[in-house]
């Protein structure tokens, strides 16, 4: 267990963003009922949500205020955590540690998004992540947390693995984020019944939503090509892949699920030369992907096959490296952890 | 006569009942069914019918105690729409007398429109009362309803400024744009027919980006010439044969930049499908002209691009199955009203005027009617107490002629001819003997009796002169009659009035003409 501070830090952190998902999501259904005309409320979305225009934006303030604690204290732990490390090496110590950088940069794309037309009810469908990626960070810490080997690797691949594997995991959550959005505003927008477009006004277009997804598909797409390219190497440096993935390696869920993530980011960086996955398929695959990446790092998490074999599985990682711990080296035990 | 009103339009039923309630044009079009069955069951009555992308209307004039009544034009109505009668019912908008002609004003006006104050309405206003013109149903009522209503309708724009309202759908339009592209810069829009609403979208698409950074603006029209014409209205240097597509890329500095497009012939209607971004669909076409099929078919070729359909046609023009496939976003009347429903509340200064400049002007049209309508009445009133005077005057003479004759051989008479002489009496000259004496003495004293009767309602009528209610309590009810302040008679009971009015003409057997008495608004 990390230092129980982290981990009751952590909790805060999440409830807070938690209380800001709910507060987005209020923004977005009181959008959805109606829309402010001259500082007034229609009848309908005042009865509907009891908003009116001055109301909205003092939701909307505490909205950001929330995120930016989230992202504050985020930052703070993260820091405090290096400077307890020593502040040596990378700032990413754990697994914690890399998911509290996600958070700090999901939270932080999210206030900036707000600042750009259209694009604030993104804030609805970001952050109930930020808060399923703080959640998870409470786990990594209080239940499943064990430090990187870092010594098992060079610095510039450490560094380059660390930042394609979470770089990437923000740019598949964008772009899943931007797909779920988009699903969303094409519900409202072929949606009949009276009073359905009115919401339409302030929603992102679709067209940038899928500008998004094809942008954070990409920024995923060659993140997670490094991160997945870096961690082989990682493996056939600390030659434990056989150990790790069992035989053949290539043969283990883990590598098939992280290539299907991986395809599925190739696919929907290239989705507007293909007629056919455009739209509302693009949204799908961006939501799937995502799914896949998630279904990478449970395996991670929960596939018993390796350690059963005599190596241990004790941390939660992205299923796309495996090294020694210094730790368990000690015990004859192998820690398979993200980067 | 009573001029009454029932329509449908897009404020009492959704497009999909507008639709089925479409009286089409043409000599086998339900508009002609419609006027001769009307003509068959009511020959008395003037008819016109006004039908628009937004309404389906008839406007009819009637004596008051003749049909034909709201129920029966509901059952012609549903006839021959083919719609069963309680939709019809549900779905249609009742107006008597007054409020029949001050919504024809608005309509004409423009403020019952979706764009407020659009020009085009009028345009088929006065088409529909030339076509009925043309087939003889109407009648001195509603010429007079109709000059005046498109004379107000001309006048009324003239006077309230009508800029702001008349982007209100177009902006709605854009809005609705707005969803699915981030910009229109580098897209094409392409507008369907050439009507006012139609333009105005295709002016805001420019405004918007259209045309520029590889997009282009088309207009395309089933006539040619009238689609160049309005490319060159809009601005995008429609030029080329009218009968082939015009693809060389016409250009025209828009704020500095170049806008690309101009108008292309009706077969290139598939290409066009291909190539548009937002299609804005605004012809007068029966059937539609986009079907599911077509676009199915379609789609694969435009590469999974979204399209936005808006079809402000009436019938429409898009099948509203095309809004079931991916990636199309179609959206008709129904939801760009939507949209700008607050344009129309009132609240713009011009709709204001607009709006009071109607009332004052439907007010005075409708005193005109009646105040035409009561001198004729007063008219037919005093000839036939005339007729009635004269035959009891011959009836008189000749019973005075008889009893004179016989009392006193004649003398009695020379002496009551040289009595009423002497009284200074005019006798017309040309009446000889007492004969003549007497039939000028009789014939005098009727014509004073009829004229004391008459004296009070006439006097009062002239007095007033303008205001309608004014006219007619005082010419038959002056008892009845409040005065203000001001000193000016106020208004007694409309439906009263015109019951007396037709009372009077029952009485009297007068025949029933244009005017009729007060209002009243049913639906």
């Amino acid at each position: 267990m990390a230092n129980p501070l982290t981990s009751l830090s952590l909790m805060g952190l999440t409830v807070l963003a938690a209380v800001a998902a709910a507060v987005a999501v209020r923004r977005l259904r009181a959008d959805r009922a109606g829309v402010v005309q001259g500082g007034e409320v229609s009848g309908d979305r005042s009865q509907a949500t009891g908003l009116n225009g001055g109301e909205r934006w003092g939701v909307l303030e505490m909205q950001n205020g929330l995120v930016g604690l989230c992202v504050a204290g985020a930052a703070v732990v993260v820091v405090w955590r290096w400077g307890v490390r020593g502040w040596g090496g990378l700032p990413i110590g754990a697994h914690v540690d890399g998911l509290l950088v996600l958070a700090v940069l999901l939270g932080g794309s999210v206030l900036y998004l707000q600042t750009r037309a259209r694009m604030g009810g993104l804030a609805a469908f970001g952050l109930p992540i930020l808060a399923f990626v703080l959640l998870w960070a409470v786990c990594a810490s209080a239940w499943t947390y064990h430090p990187f080997a870092l010594d098992t690797l060079g610095g510039v691949w450490r560094a380059v693995h660390l930042v394609g594997v979470y770089g990437g995991t923000l740019g598949a959550v964008g772009a899943a984020g931007a797909g779920a959005m988009y699903l969303y505003v094409q519900q409202r927008l072929k949606d009949r019944s009276p009073g359905a477009l009115r919401g339409v006004r302030g929603l992102a277009s679709l067209e940038s939503l899928e500008t998004l997804i094809v942008r954070a598909s990409g920024l995923g797409f060659v993140l997670l090509t490094l991160g997945l390219v870096t961690g082989v190497l990682v493996i056939y440096e600390s030659d434990r892949v056989l150990a790790v993935l069992g035989d053949p390696w290539w043969g283990s869920p883990k590598v098939w699920l992280a290539v299907g993530a991986w395809a599925v980011y190739a696919v929907l960086m290239n989705v507007r030369l293909t007629g056919e996955l455009r739209g509302r398929r693009a949204a799908w695959l961006a939501i799937g992907g995502l799914v896949l990446l998630l279904g990478v790092y449970g395996l991670v998490t929960a596939w018993p096959a390796p350690e059963e074999r005599g190596y241990g599985v004790f941390d939660v990682g992205c299923g796309m490296c495996d090294v020694r711990c210094d730790q368990t080296e000690s015990v004859g035990r192998v820690v398979k952890g993200v980067g | 006569m009573r001029v009454v009103m029932l329509g449908v339009n897009h404020r009492t039923a959704d497009v999909a009942a507008r639709e089925k309630l479409v009286l089409g044009p043409g000599v086998d079009g339900g508009e002609a069914v419609c006027r001769a069955r009307l003509r068959e069951a009511f020959p008395w009555a003037e008819l016109v019918v006004v039908n628009t992308c937004n309404r389906t209307e008839l406007y009819v004039a009637r004596p008051a105690d003749r049909g034909p009544s709201a129920a029966a034009l509901r059952e012609v109505f549903a006839e021959v729409t083919g719609v069963d009668a309680s939709t019809v019912s549900a779905v249609t908008l009742w107006r008597e007398q007054e409020p029949a002609v001050h919504h024809l004003m608005r309509v004409c006006c423009g403020l019952d429109s979706m764009l407020l104050g659009e020009t085009q309405v009028l345009g088929q206003v006065k088409r529909a009362y030339a076509v009925a013109d043309e087939a003889g149903t109407v009648g001195p009522v509603l010429h007079r309803v109709f000059q005046r209503a498109i004379g107000a309708g001309k006048r009324v724009r003239a006077e309230a400024g009508f800029e702001k309202g008349r982007t209100s759908v177009a902006s709605a339009a854009m809005e609705l744009t707005r969803g699915v592209f981030a910009g229109l810069r580098g897209k094409t829009v392409v507008g369907l027919g050439a009507g006012e609403l139609t333009k105005g979208m295709l002016r805001a698409a420019v405004r918007e980006g259209a045309g520029r950074q590889g997009g282009a603006v088309w207009v395309m029209n089933r006539s040619a010439e009238r689609g160049l014409a309005t490319a060159d209205e809009l601005g995008l240097f429609g030029r080329g044969l009218p009968t082939d597509p015009i693809r060389d890329l016409l250009r025209q500095r828009h704020r500095g930049e170049e806008v690309t497009g101009g108008a292309r012939a009706w077969g290139d209607l598939e290409g066009l499908l291909i190539e548009a971004d937002v299609l804005a669909c605004g012809t007068s076409a029966g059937e539609p002209v986009v079907t599911k099929r077509m676009m199915r078919r379609l789609m694969g070729k435009r590469r999974g691009r979204p399209l936005v359909v808006l079809d402000v046609a009436m019938p429409r023009d898009v099948e509203p199955a095309v809004g079931g496939l991916s990636n199309v976003y179609l959206y008709d009347l129904d939801d760009l009203q939507e949209l700008v429903d607050t344009g129309h509340d009132g609240r713009s200064a011009a709709a204001e005027l607009a709006e009071r400049r109607v009332s004052e002007l439907a007010a005075s049209c409708m005193a005109e009617l009646q105040h035409r309508d009561l001198g004729r009445l007063i008219k037919q009133l005093r000839v036939k107490l005339t007729e009635m005077g004269a035959a009891e005057t011959e009836r008189t003479l000749r019973k005075l002629r008889a009893a004179w004759q016989e009392e006193s051989g004649g003398a009695e008479l020379t002496w009551l001819a040289e009595a009423v002489s002497g009284g200074g009496v005019a006798v017309d000259e040309r009446a000889t003997g007492l004969d003549g004496v007497m039939e000028a003495l009789l014939a005098e004293h009727t014509h004073r009796l009829i004229n004391k009767m008459l004296h009070l309602p006439v006097t009062q009528m002239k007095r007033q002169g303008g205001g309608a209610g004014h006219t007619v309590a005082e010419a038959f009810l002056p008892g009845r009659v409040a005065r203000d302040e001001e000193g000016a008679a106020a208004h007694d009971d409309p439906a009263r009035l015109g019951f007396y009015a037709a009372a009077l003409r029952r009485l009297f057997e007068l025949e029933d003409e244009p005017g009729g008495g007060g209002g009243g608004d049913a639906s």
